[in-house]
């Protein structure tokens, strides 16, 4: 198979381990992200990948090569760091051309192919600047630039839209996406913004504590988080703890102290009655009802109201538990204080079994 | 307004007290050599300089400086780069031990030096080759030798310092781009670390330009710092000895002006230094045996010096055979017993304790407005303030005598305020440096909050400044301390009489008392040596890898 295979990868720091039997598979072509909180090992992954560290076991295979036999400077990728690390004691032109001088390139080839990169990223009319004399949205762009003018099979990532402000941050990531449409490389990009992921992914390894709890696509993590932490970390969540009660087709009564859920199960593998779970719902899918009748129709009080611009978010009280919602745009609200229904649908209520995980 | 107020303090304050101290004793030494009877006549100095005598030996002694560079650079930066690239046994002690040669006690670092090297000594009767003598044939390079192990330390901090403030990852991102270990070198590590190397450098170069004890150990007598001391000590006030001066201060000025119009701007901050710390590599197995056999040669041989010290100190008998015959303590009992050594123990640990406590005020008061108040003209007040390093003490002591004798200053008549002053002037640099390290590193922001919970800006200093940056202050006044301590040329023309005898005069009017002087001055010399190698050690424990910033310019 093509592409970067990672197979049963572990690396230990003295008794931390950072990364634990993590395997993957990332498609040729592919923007992959490796997303998680600080610490939870996703930057080690990245720099076994670059040979930059060694795993203590497991294997790393790129279009079928074994990678971990190829010293760093021969595994033709390119990488982006996190302070962009460009060398202060060379021009722009010399920053991006350096990876051609590696590799032998010719005086004239070297001019074009600067040239394009530097055209690329829009840095043209650049050249002979100092890293120190550029913004550091530029000196991002440089670094993009200089990862990519030897044309590299794969380019790393290490969380390079961070030391940008937020504005910057939001047009970069549009040009990354677009930039890897075009060149069709296979990325693998590592960050801890949720949104920054869901926003530029095909796919989504969520790491934590040096394993990977999740693998899919933003949407796929998003509505069927395998796990307590996923549903927390990607997007917010309400997530409730309690016990399955009873199963009638493909809806499940559940528990929640002394209220009762109606939660969507596939009737295929229900849960068991008995066990202990999480269900998941989104504030978005919670509404005010006006009405008292149905499942799912709770009454509560108005505890916090947050005005958000497009959208508005709510917490509701329901007899201890707390929900919180989000309506957009002019939907109707509740002010504090005030009794309010709310109500959600059985389909947007996720159940995660609290039986061993996270 | 208030804060104006404190500028202008600053400026009067710390200008009269480099003026009165520092530039006019040394203008003294101008106007002796452009003034004759009054009227100016640049005809000694051009004559001087044009003579063959001093045309040679600034030649030779310019030659010698960078023979010395040479040679330091094989021996520190090879070290440097073992230290801050790899990880092995005794890692800690050997980078220890390298401070250690930059403690010589003078005088009887002579006898050490000539019982391993001398016709007769260890070396020779080792090797069955005496009665040879090494220094007679190796002249200028022999020098330059001696000097190299004496000040390879210096280049050594330097070099530590600059590869350890580049972000490893500026490595790596060559690696990546296809750059095998050795364009890694030559392409990112080189360049990056040379202004580091540099500034190291031009203090090695400036040094053996004005080092003046190495040459008069080994006899060799032909250059500008030996020709100096033989013209300004002889009785006939030779006026083409101020005129040398003049000439290598001149020099001194010069050649630190190039330097910093040269490499100034390209002093590359490495903006963030990278999140993770650097990893240190395992040396594979030939790497590991080149790593101990080097530094083991090369503390071994420049730890002779010490170790023939020692030995003396400890020797019952010792003629004529590689080791002493019979070892005794019995010298240091006498050392200690003998009259005027408590006196002048006493005058040197007060002098320098004095000496010290000022440069400590002074220099951290500078390193402050220079860097926090960003004070116009800092930079010349930075160039004013290490210009001392470079300074010979021979000059500023000479410049004392002129310029106080027959003043309240006298040294005739009392020399311990200019003594005091002449140490805290010469070790201001250490201080001062260190302080500026320390400013540079503890963020504005820190004061900036201090500020605005209140605290005015002295409070803030006394409470938040000071106490971060106070691990750099005491290793600064350590070494300034143990530089006052080891000083040489003031000493020796400030403090006439016995009564304000420092150690280092105390140990030289030791040497040839009958009949074992030389053995008990030894035993004198390695108490001290041992004080001071303590000294440094702590001082390099507290500073870290920001030791080398106080050997900078």
């Amino acid at each position: 198979m093509s592409g970067l295979e990672i197979k049963d990868v572990t690396k230990k720091f003295g008794d931390t381990v950072a990364v634990d039997a993590v395997t993957l598979d990332i498609a040729a072509g592919e923007l992959f992200f490796l997303l998680g909180p600080s610490g939870c090992g996703k930057t080690t992954l990245l720099r076994m990948i670059a040979g930059f560290t060694a795993p203590d076991s497991g294997g790393i295979r790129f279009d079928g090569a074994d990678l971990l036999a190829v010293p760093v400077e021969k595994r033709s990728i390119g990488m982006v760091f996190q302070n962009y690390s460009l060398w202060p004691h060379m021009t722009v032109f010399d920053n991006v051309a350096y990876g051609l001088k590696m590799r032998h390139a010719g005086r004239d080839e070297i001019r074009r192919r600067v040239g394009d990169a530097l055209a690329m990223v829009d840095l043209t009319g650049l050249e002979a600047r100092k890293p120190a004399a550029l913004s550091g949205g530029q000196q991002q762009r440089v670094a993009l630039a200089r990862a990519l003018v030897y044309e590299p099979r794969l380019l790393l990532l290490d969380e390079p839209l961070s030391n940008l402000d937020a504005k910057l941050r939001k047009d970069m990531r549009s040009e990354i996406r677009s930039l890897h449409k075009r060149l069709g490389i296979t990325m693998v990009y590592v960050t801890h913004d949720q949104e920054e992921a869901a926003s530029m992914a095909d796919r989504i390894a969520l790491m934590h504590r040096g394993r990977i709890v999740q693998t899919g696509t933003p949407r796929q993590i998003y509505h069927a988080p395998a796990c307590r932490f996923a549903a927390d970390f990607f997007g917010r969540a309400n997530i409730l703890s309690g016990i399955v009660r009873k199963i009638t087709g493909t809806t499940a009564e559940i528990a929640i102290g002394g209220h009762t859920i109606t939660a969507g199960v596939s009737a295929a593998a229900p849960p068991a009655v008995g066990t202990a779970v999480a269900a998941v719902i989104r504030p978005e899918n919670i509404s005010f009802a006006s009405g008292s009748g149905g499942s799912n129709v709770l009454a509560g009080r108005c505890v916090a109201h947050e005005f958000n611009g497009a959208v508005q978010n709510y917490t509701v009280d329901i007899g201890g538990m707390r929900l919180a919602l989000m309506t957009v745009g002019q939907a109707a609200g509740c002010s504090n204080g005030e009794h309010v229904m709310v109500s959600f649908d059985p389909s947007s209520v996720h159940l995660i079994s609290e039986n061993g995980q996270i | 307004m208030k804060t104006r107020g404190a500028d202008i303090a600053f400026y009067v304050l710390i200008g009269s007290f480099l003026g009165v101290f520092l530039l006019y004793p040394t203008a003294g030494v101008f106007f002796k050599t452009f003034f004759f009877n009054g009227r100016f006549s640049p005809e000694i100095f051009l004559h001087t300089i044009a003579g063959p005598v001093v045309y040679g030996a600034l030649g030779r002694s310019v030659l010698l400086a960078l023979i010395t560079i040479a040679l330091t650079s094989l021996i520190a930066v090879p070290l440097a780069l073992f230290v801050s690239t790899y990880e092995f046994r005794f890692k800690t002690l050997a980078a220890g031990l390298v401070l250690v040669p930059m403690i010589m006690p003078p005088f009887v670092g002579a006898i050490g030096i000539q019982r391993i090297f001398g016709r007769y000594g260890t070396l020779n009767m080792l090797t069955g080759t005496a009665p040879f003598d090494w220094f007679e044939h190796t002249g200028i390079a022999g020098v330059a030798f001696l000097q190299a192990l004496h000040l390879f330390p210096v280049l050594y901090l330097n070099v530590t310092a600059a590869l350890s403030n580049i972000d490893p990852q500026l490595r790596e991102a060559a690696r990546v781009s296809g750059a095998p270990a050795r364009r890694v070198f030559t392409d990112i590590t080189l360049p990056l670390m040379m202004p580091g190397y540099l500034s190291g450098a031009i203090i090695v170069f400036l040094w053996s330009l004005t080092d003046l004890g190495t040459p008069l150990v080994l006899g060799y007598r032909r250059l500008l710092a030996v020709e100096i001391f033989d013209r300004t000590t002889a009785i006939n006030n030779d006026p083409t000895g101020p005129a040398m001066v003049v000439l290598v201060m001149l020099l001194t000025v010069g050649t630190m002006l190039a330097f910093k119009k040269l490499f100034a701007q390209d002093d590359y901050a490495m903006g963030s230094k990278g999140y993770r710390s650097r990893q240190l590599k395992r040396p594979s197995a030939p790497m590991l045996a080149l790593i101990y056999s080097s530094t083991g040669l090369i503390l071994a041989l420049s730890l002779l010096p010490h170790i023939g010290l020692i030995l003396t100190s400890v020797a019952q008998d010792w003629f004529v055979s590689a080791f002493p015959a019979r070892l005794t303590l019995g010298f240091f009992g006498k050392a200690l017993a003998a009259e005027g050594v408590g006196v002048s123990v006493r005058n040197s640990v007060l002098y320098s304790l004095v000496s010290t406590a000022l440069d400590i005020v002074i220099g951290v008061a500078v390193a402050w407005f220079v860097l926090r108040r960003k004070i116009r003209a800092g930079w010349l007040v930075d160039a004013v303030v290490m210009l001392p390093l470079a300074l010979p003490g021979l000059i500023l002591a000479f410049g004392y005598v002129a310029a106080f004798s027959g003043t309240v200053l006298d040294p005739l008549k009392n020399p311990v305020p200019l003594l005091i002053i002449g140490y805290a002037v010469r070790r201001l640099p250490y201080t001062f440096r260190a302080a500026y390290a320390g400013l540079q590193q503890v963020g504005v922001e820190y004061e900036e909050a201090g500020r605005v919970c209140g605290a005015g800006p002295m409070k803030t200093v006394a409470t938040i400044t000071l106490p971060l940056i106070a691990a750099n202050i005491i290793a600064g006044g350590i070494l300034s301390f143990m530089f006052a301590v080891l000083e040489v040329s003031e000493s020796l023309v400030l403090a006439v009489k016995k009564e304000f005898f420092p150690i280092t005069r105390q140990i030289y009017a030791m040497l040839g008392m009958i009949p074992d002087g030389d053995y008990v001055a030894s035993a004198l010399g390695v108490l001290c040596m041992a004080f001071l190698a303590a000294g440094i050690l702590a001082a390099s424990a507290l500073m870290g890898k920001q030791m080398g910033k106080m050997f900078r310019m």
